[in-house]
C-alpha cells in the first residue's frame, strides 16, 4: 500500500504546530519564517470574510475538494470588491448556469504548488526588474511585475487584466491563499 | 486537533520516519521539527518515458468517434520509470527502494526521455451532437467563443459557441459538428462521464499521488482529474487540476514557473540554490541547472 507522505507531512505539521509555533524557511537561506495555517487550502478560505464569494465559487463548481487534498497549490483569490467591481457581469457568472465559465475563470487564478508573496518578491529580485511568469491551471500564465520598490506586485493575465495584491496571504498547510483586487480574466470572453 | 493528539502524531510521524529509514531532525534556521520525508527520484531509463500515458484503443461508436472502457474493464497503464542502480559516486537523494535499487537523480547525458507526457493528452473534440442536445437547430446567431479562453487553444480552428454545458464546434451554417464537455457543465459532480469521451489511463505513480485508486475509477479530460464510479461512470468528485505541462530531462523548464513553488513538506530538502533549482508541477518535482536552465531530474513525492 503506498504511503501517502504528503498527507502523513500534512498531518505531522498540524502536530507539531500543536507543539509550538510552526514555520518553515523560503528558498533562501536568510528568508524569515512563515507561519503556516493548520487547516487545508479549502478550510482556510472558509475563515476569510473578504473571500466569501471566490470560496463559494469553488464550492459551486466542485473544486473545493481539489484544495482539501494532498496536492499543493496556490490561489490568486479576488477579494469580495473585485468580483462586485464585476457589477452585472459578476453577477450573471456566478449563476448557477454559467457554472462552466466560473470553473473556467478560478482555473485562471489556480497555480500549481505552494507559493508565498515573500517567494514573488524574491524571484521578482531575482530577475532584477524583469517580468516573471506563473502558470495557471487554465492553461494560461500570469505575468508577474513590481514588487516593493515598484509600488507593489502587479499580475497581468494573458488577456491584458490586471490586480495588485489586496492583502497578506493565507498559508495552509496545503497551499496557499494570495488575495488580488481584481479578477484577472476578462470574464466574457473574447469571441472567437 | 487537540494539542495531546498533536504531539501524539508527531511521535507517531517520527516512528514513520524511523521505519523509513530516517528520523527528524530539527531544521536548521528555524529550530521547528522538519519531517524528513522518504522521497524516491525517478531515472527514466533509455526508452522508458516518465511517466507516460496510454490511451485506450478507439472503436467507432454511433454518434462518436471514441468509446470509452467498460465498467470495471482493467485499463494498461504505465507505472513508475526503470530505476538505474547508483553509481558509486552518485548523490544519495532517496531510500534504497523495495527493488533493491537506490533511486536517485541521474547523470543528465543519461536522460533524454520525456518526462511528462500529460502535455499529449490535448483536448477532445467529440464528433457528432451531445446527446441531451437538440442540434437539429441551427445555432447562428449565438456569441463565439475562443476555445482558448476555455483552457483549450489545441482544439481544431471554427466557430465554438457554449451551449448547455457544452463547448460546441459548429459550421458555418450553425451546425453542430462537435463538442467538448466542460468542467462545471456537462462534467459536474453527479453528471454520468460521457460515454463517448477517451478514457486515459494514467502513469501509475501519477494515480497514486492523487489518490485516484483503480484506473476505472477515475478520468481525465482537459487538465482535470474526475473520480467517477467505476459501476455507473457518475463524477463523484474533482479530484485534481494539472498543468500538463511538459517537463523533459535535458530540455528547458516550460514557461511559467519563475517563482520557487515547492509544497511545504519539501522546501527544506529542495530550497534553490547555486547548484540547482527546483520546481513542482503535477505531482513531480522537478531539478534544474541553473547554469543551463535545462531540467536534469524529476522527484517522486510518494514512496512506494
Amino acid at each position: 500500500m503506498p504511503c501517502r507522505v504528503p498527507a502523513l507531512v500534512a498531518l505531522c505539521l498540524l502536530a507539531v504546530g500543536g507543539c509550538r509555533s510552526e514555520s518553515t524557511p523560503a528558498q533562501e537561506s536568510d528568508a524569515a519564517p512563515l507561519t503556516i495555517g493548520h487547516e487545508t487550502l479549502v478550510a482556510e478560505l472558509a475563515g476569510v470574510p473578504d473571500l466569501a464569494i471566490v470560496a463559494a465559487a469553488l464550492d459551486d463548481v466542485a473544486l473545493a475538494p481539489v484544495f482539501d487534498g494532498a496536492a499543493s497549490y496556490t490561489i490568486l483569490a479576488p477579494t469580495d470588491a473585485a468580483f462586485a467591481a464585476l457589477g452585472q457581469a459578476g453577477t450573471d457568472l456566478r449563476a448557477a448556469r454559467n457554472r462552466p465559465q466560473m470553473a473556467a475563470v478560478l482555473r485562471d487564478h489556480v497555480l500549481p504548488g505552494f507559493t508565498t508573496i515573500e517567494d514573488i518578491e524574491g524571484a521578482l529580485a531575482a530577475a532584477d526588474g524583469a517580468p516573471i511568469e506563473v502558470q495557471t491551471m487554465g492553461d494560461h500564465t500570469v505575468t508577474i511585475t513590481g514588487g516593493q520598490d515598484a509600488g507593489g506586485i502587479l499580475f497581468t493575465s494573458v488577456d491584458g487584466t490586471t490586480a495588485r495584491l489586496a492583502g497578506p496571504a493565507h498559508l495552509a498547510s496545503n497551499g496557499v491563499a494570495i488575495p488580488i483586487d481584481a479578477v484577472l480574466k476578462d470574464v466574457q470572453g473574447p469571441s472567437g | 486537533m487537540g494539542r495531546l493528539a498533536s504531539c501524539a502524531a508527531v511521535a507517531a510521524c517520527a516512528a514513520v520516519a524511523a521505519l523509513a529509514g530516517r528520523g527528524t531532525t530539527a531544521a536548521p534556521h528555524t529550530g521547528a521539527v522538519a519531517p524528513e520525508v522518504p522521497v524516491s527520484i525517478g531515472i527514466p531509463a533509455s526508452g522508458h518515458p516518465l511517466p507516460g500515458v496510454a490511451d485506450l484503443p478507439l472503436s467507432t461508436g454511433a454518434d462518436a468517434t471514441r468509446v470509452p472502457m467498460q465498467a470495471g474493464e482493467a485499463l494498461p497503464t504505465q507505472d513508475s520509470p526503470s530505476l538505474e542502480p547508483l553509481p558509486t559516486d552518485e548523490p544519495l537523494l532517496g531510500d534504497r527502494a523495495r527493488d533493491g535499487h537506490r533511486r536517485s537523480l541521474a547523470r543528465t547525458s543519461s536522460l533524454q526521455q520525456p518526462l511528462a507526457s500529460l502535455a499529449d493528452m490535448q483536448p477532445d473534440l467529440i464528433a457528432g451532437c451531445p446527446q441531451s442536445l437538440d442540434c437539429t437547430r441551427s445555432a447562428t446567431g449565438a456569441r463565439a467563443w475562443a476555445p482558448g479562453w476555455w483552457g483549450m487553444a489545441e482544439l481544431p480552428s471554427g466557430l465554438y459557441q457554449y451551449r448547455s454545458g457544452y463547448l460546441l464546434s459548429t459550421n458555418d451554417g450553425g451546425l453542430v459538428r462537435g463538442y467538448v464537455p466542460l468542467l462545471g457543465g456537462a462534467l459536474s459532480v453527479g453528471s454520468v462521464w460521457p460515454v463517448t469521451y477517451r478514457q486515459r489511463a494514467l502513469p501509475g505513480y501519477v494515480a497514486r499521488y492523487f489518490d485516484l485508486g483503480a484506473p476505472s475509477a477515475y478520468r481525465y479530460a482537459n487538465q482535470v482529474l474526475y473520480r467517477v464510479d467505476p459501476q455507473d461512470r457518475i463524477i463523484t468528485s474533482v479530484a485534481a487540476l494539472l498543468t500538463g505541462d511538459r517537463f523533459e530531462v535535458g530540455r528547458p523548464l516550460p514557461e511559467g514557473y519563475d517563482v520557487y513553488n515547492l509544497p511545504l513538506a519539501y522546501r527544506e530538502r529542495f530550497r534553490d540554490g547555486p547548484q540547482a533549482r527546483y520546481r513542482y508541477s503535477d505531482g513531480y518535482i522537478y531539478r534544474i541547472d541553473p547554469a543551463t536552465g535545462l531540467v536534469n531530474g524529476a522527484i517522486e513525492m510518494l514512496s512506494t
